[in-house]
């Protein structure tokens, strides 16, 4: 069973393309890294997951 | 099916929690005022006479533009009550509306500001549910509003009242109330700060006030646009008309649902009206402490500005209604002594008015220095080669500046729209001498200010209850018919008011002394204190 899953998940700030198509599965249990350099979208990511922000969905 | 006000019962509670201090003052300042003010009306028109005067300085162009109109001549001789509803009832409802404001743009853009609302959101609750529980608190409020005057004004029973327009008389406040608090949450969605939802919703309080003092006095259903005209219309204590309140609930429904589906489909933190991005260098002017300062401030100034001249030039407009209404009626014309006597009389109400008015953004700019301490950015100021003096001196100075600029502006106003609307138009020299006159007042509240900055940082907030007293105290101060030291508290009232009255140095100079005397032990234990952090 998946706890979370996501597919494709697109934003865009204006013309800044934040996030291009971002898929995950988080089983149960499971210890997900979720790393990378500033900028790079994890916090966008995050708040999309929290439903606080509208991403766009493929 | 996603729920999406699950757990909107805990946010509520936790609004309540955050803001009961504040809803319990503004609710016990309510009553007090109102119940002492209705007390006073028995003894101040106890016959027949005194409410005739009261009618005929009621019934006039100029007073309709600034109170609203809504009763005729027999209402007046007939009830007490009426008497009250008249001249409080306009003042009553743009201070509720100005607490629907605040408690609303805090408890959305504010909390959202703040990053409180992320926090909030991150847990399992619904989208909604955070401006859901506002919506609820602030319409509590407003029942809480409306009951707890309606109470009052029924136990007070003064001649005229019984239960049912006692109750409309606070259902009406309450019912604006939620008109502004749901505007105010609409408008939360488009801005992108608390700032500027503070300021676009006090603009809609500004702009409604105007349109229904034009409506007021020329054309009735201008009135009906704005929702102060409704307010004014529940004929209270004679007809009793309910349909005002009615529609300002519908209009809020209607906003709050618009606002509600504004918030579900934008990002949070974002607003639909983006501020534009600044530019990438700093000018010149910038990198001097004082064009910090100023450039800093410059948007309430602006906002201000605009809103007094606004304000100025709408009542300056009237000067021309007022003149041919007397006019028109030699009987009044020989009550009043002639018709530039009333003028008169207007103008330098007037001009109290906009001078209490006017010292908001003087005050404005100076409590900046105490916001930016707060903030944590004061420090980072500090830390270079400037001294506190000089950090100090330069708000104060913007706040002068402010002053100076603000009463310009009316004198300016009014004088110009007088030479375009009257035949014998307003002295330029009278009218910038009576303006420049209450800057000695103003002074003295910047004074005060830098002293409570410099000595007591914490309870900086008590400078705007004395503007209040200072509002109450002109609005009230006959009605409530306080001892005569209760009037002098408030520095308004201890300026020449010209041109009523005659020019006089001494208070002019007491005042400018108590400002240089407040500002120095101000500055000196702003020197001597430890910087918040």
């Amino acid at each position: 069973m998946t706890v979370l899953q996501t597919k494709g998940i697109a934003k865009t700030f204006g013309t800044f393309q934040a996030l291009d198509g971002i898929d995950m599965d988080v089983e149960p249990g499971e210890i997900y890294g979720f790393i990378g350099p500033n900028g790079a979208g994890k916090s966008t990511t995050i708040r999309i997951l929290l439903g606080n922000m509208h991403g766009k969905y493929f | 099916m996603v729920n999406i006000f699950k757990e909107m019962p805990h946010m509520t509670g936790l609004l309540i929690r955050q803001l009961r201090l504040k809803i319990l003052l503004w609710l016990a300042g309510f009553a007090v005022i109102i119940v002492a003010t209705v007390t006073a009306y028995p003894s101040v028109y106890p016959d027949e006479e005194t409410r005739r005067g009261f009618a005929i300085t009621m019934n006039n162009p100029a007073m309709e533009a600034m109170v609203g109109s809504s009763y005729n001549l027999q209402d007046f001789l007939s009830t007490t009550a009426a008497l009250f509803a008249q001249e409080t009832m306009l003042f009553t409802l743009v201070i509720a509306a100005v607490m629907n404001i605040m408690l609303v743009s805090r408890m959305t853009r504010g909390d959202e500001e703040e990053g409180r609302t992320e926090f909030i959101r991150s847990l399992p609750i619904g989208r909604l549910s955070y401006l859901g529980a506002a919506m609820l608190v602030i319409t509590i409020v407003n029942i809480l509003l409306a009951a707890i005057i309606g109470t009052g004004l029924w136990a007070t029973d003064i001649d005229g009242t019984d239960w049912q327009s006692a109750y409309l008389y606070g259902s009406i406040l309450g019912g604006v109330g939620v008109v502004f608090a749901a505007i105010t949450a609409f408008l939360a969605q488009l801005a992108e700060t608390a700032r500027g939802t503070t300021i676009l919703s006090f603009g809609v309080l500004a702009v409604a006030y105007l349109v229904r003092a034009f409506g007021d006095v020329s054309n009735d259903t201008l009135s009906l646009i704005s929702p102060l005209g409704w307010g004014m219309r529940t004929n209270v204590f004679i007809q009793n008309d309910w349909w005002p309140v009615y529609s300002c609930v519908i209009a809020a429904f209607v906003l709050t649902a618009g606002a509600f589906y504004l918030h579900l489909v934008r990002d949070l933190d974002a607003g639909f009206i983006s501020p534009k991005p600044g530019n990438e260098h700093a000018s010149i002017f910038l990198k001097t402490p004082i064009g910090f300062t100023a450039h800093e401030q410059r948007v309430p100034i602006i906002v201000w500005a605009v809103f007094i001249v606004l304000f100025s030039t709408s009542f300056g407009y009237i000067l021309d209604d007022l003149e041919s209404y007397f006019a028109d009626n030699p009987f009044l014309e020989k009550m009043m002594q002639g018709e530039s006597d009333v003028t008169n009389q207007f103008v330098t109400l007037l001009m109290a008015m906009m001078s209490l008015i006017s010292a908001v953004p003087a005050v404005i700019s100076v409590m900046a220095l105490k916001k930016e301490e707060t903030a944590n950015r004061i420090e980072n100021f500090l830390s270079k080669a400037i001294s506190r003096t000089r950090v100090m001196g330069n708000y104060l100075l913007l706040g002068v500046a402010t002053s100076i600029l603000m009463q310009a502006l009316i004198a300016l106003s009014l004088w110009g729209t007088s030479t375009a609307v009257l035949n014998q138009p307003l002295d330029a020299g009278d009218i910038f001498l009576a303006a420049f006159t209450y800057l000695a007042a103003i002074w003295v509240l910047l004074g005060l200010s830098i002293l409570l900055i410099g000595l007591v940082p914490k309870i900086t907030s008590i400078i705007w209850l004395y503007l209040i007293y200072g509002f109450i105290i002109i609005f009230l101060g006959d009605v409530l018919d306080l001892p005569d030291w209760f009037d002098s508290l408030s520095v308004f009232e201890i300026v020449p008011a010209l041109s009523s009255e005659a020019f006089d140095t001494k208070p002019v100079i007491l005042l400018l002394g108590i400002s240089l005397v407040t500002s120095l032990v101000g500055f000196i234990s702003y020197n001597k204190r430890d910087i918040q952090n």
